[in-house]
């Protein structure tokens, strides 16, 4: 197993966590297998999110090795997010709530995904980024352009995709 | 007895979920007051008593670590027991908080019955969140 395997693998078990944990969703990889299902044939298995109402939080890490992240959910992911983590109905959810849960989202994936890679350092994480309709907007770090991880997931017709770039300190 | 907690997070959506276990676990809650960072956690304290708070670390303004730092001097707060629940999991970052005075310490992401075990230890009630504590106490059994 390679270290970037090991690495990716880390980063999808702290992603099921928080969607398990905390908005009571099941994600499903997104690979090669669904060419030609239909919801391949919906969201695309190239970059996956594009609707009006698509958004994108970003956030970036610094310690030992150092990076950058970013979630794109499509808008019906968020607001099954949101009606999940706040028991709430679908008429009740707000764009704050959206906001809020799509950025704690991004928080707790890579809090989760730091202490599985080093659990006994104290890695900085900034405030997430939270955007509107990312497929109108470049990603937000010259690294994301090109990104050492891109990972897709579907969930009841919904799309997630994340994607992150690292590197060790001192590079 | 009835509690008044405080709940500290920069994320409405957090202090929500926080708030939506404490009172479906039977805690017997007098006022929850919330706040979005430590400073305003400060101004809270500075008009109401409050038995236990439940804070963030990452927050802006005062963060969590500085909160527990200005308790820990103020002799009228030192005594409160904290729970810190955050992302920043890692070993040295719960020594941290531990050696700041915190009592507990939850990792985000949480299910339910984390925080809601985590609490009982803290206010010292049993795992039904007092509820057998006040059915005694309203029978005369105390």
């Amino acid at each position: 197993m390679t270290v970037d395997t090991k690495i990716e693998e880390m980063l999808i078990e702290a992603i099921f966590e928080v969607f398990e944990k905390m908005f009571y969703l099941s994600l499903e990889p997104l690979n090669a297998d669904h060419k030609g299902c239909d919801i391949a044939a919906i969201i695309g298995l190239d970059g996956s999110v594009r609707g009006e109402d698509d958004i994108a939080v970003t956030i970036n890490f610094d310690g030992s090795v150092r990076g950058e992240g970013q979630i794109s959910l499509s808008g019906g992911l968020t607001e099954m997010m949101a009606q999940n983590m706040l028991s709430l109905d679908a008429c009740e959810i707000t764009e704050k709530d959206i906001e809020d849960c799509s950025k704690e989202a991004a928080n707790m994936i890579w809090g989760n995904f730091l202490r599985k890679f080093n659990a006994d350092e104290a890695f900085n994480l900034s405030i997430p980024i939270f955007r509107r309709s990312p497929g109108a907007i470049p990603c937000q770090g010259p690294d994301l352009q090109n990104p050492m991880f891109r990972l897709n997931f579907v969930s009841n017709g919904e799309c997630l995709e994340v994607i992150m770039t690292m590197s060790d300190r001192n590079r | 007895m009835s509690f008044n907690i405080l709940v500290v997070d920069d994320s409405n959506s957090m202090r929500a979920v926080i708030k939506k276990v404490i009172f479906l676990s039977g805690f017997k809650v007098d006022r929850c007051f919330e706040a979005g960072n430590g400073r305003e956690a400060l101004a809270v304290l500075a008009d109401d008593w409050v038995d236990v708070i439940i804070s963030d670390i990452n927050m802006p303004e005062v963060n969590g670590l500085e909160l527990l730092n200005k308790l820990r001097q103020d002799i009228l707060y030192k005594e409160i027991p904290v729970v810190i629940v955050t992302t920043e999991g890692s070993n040295e970052r719960m020594e941290e908080v531990f050696n700041l005075g915190a009592k507990g310490f939850i990792k985000k992401p949480f299910f339910p019955e984390e925080l809601r075990r985590v609490l009982c230890q803290v206010i010292g009630v049993g795992d039904d969140g007092g509820y057998e504590d006040r059915r005694n106490a309203d029978r005369g059994d105390f």
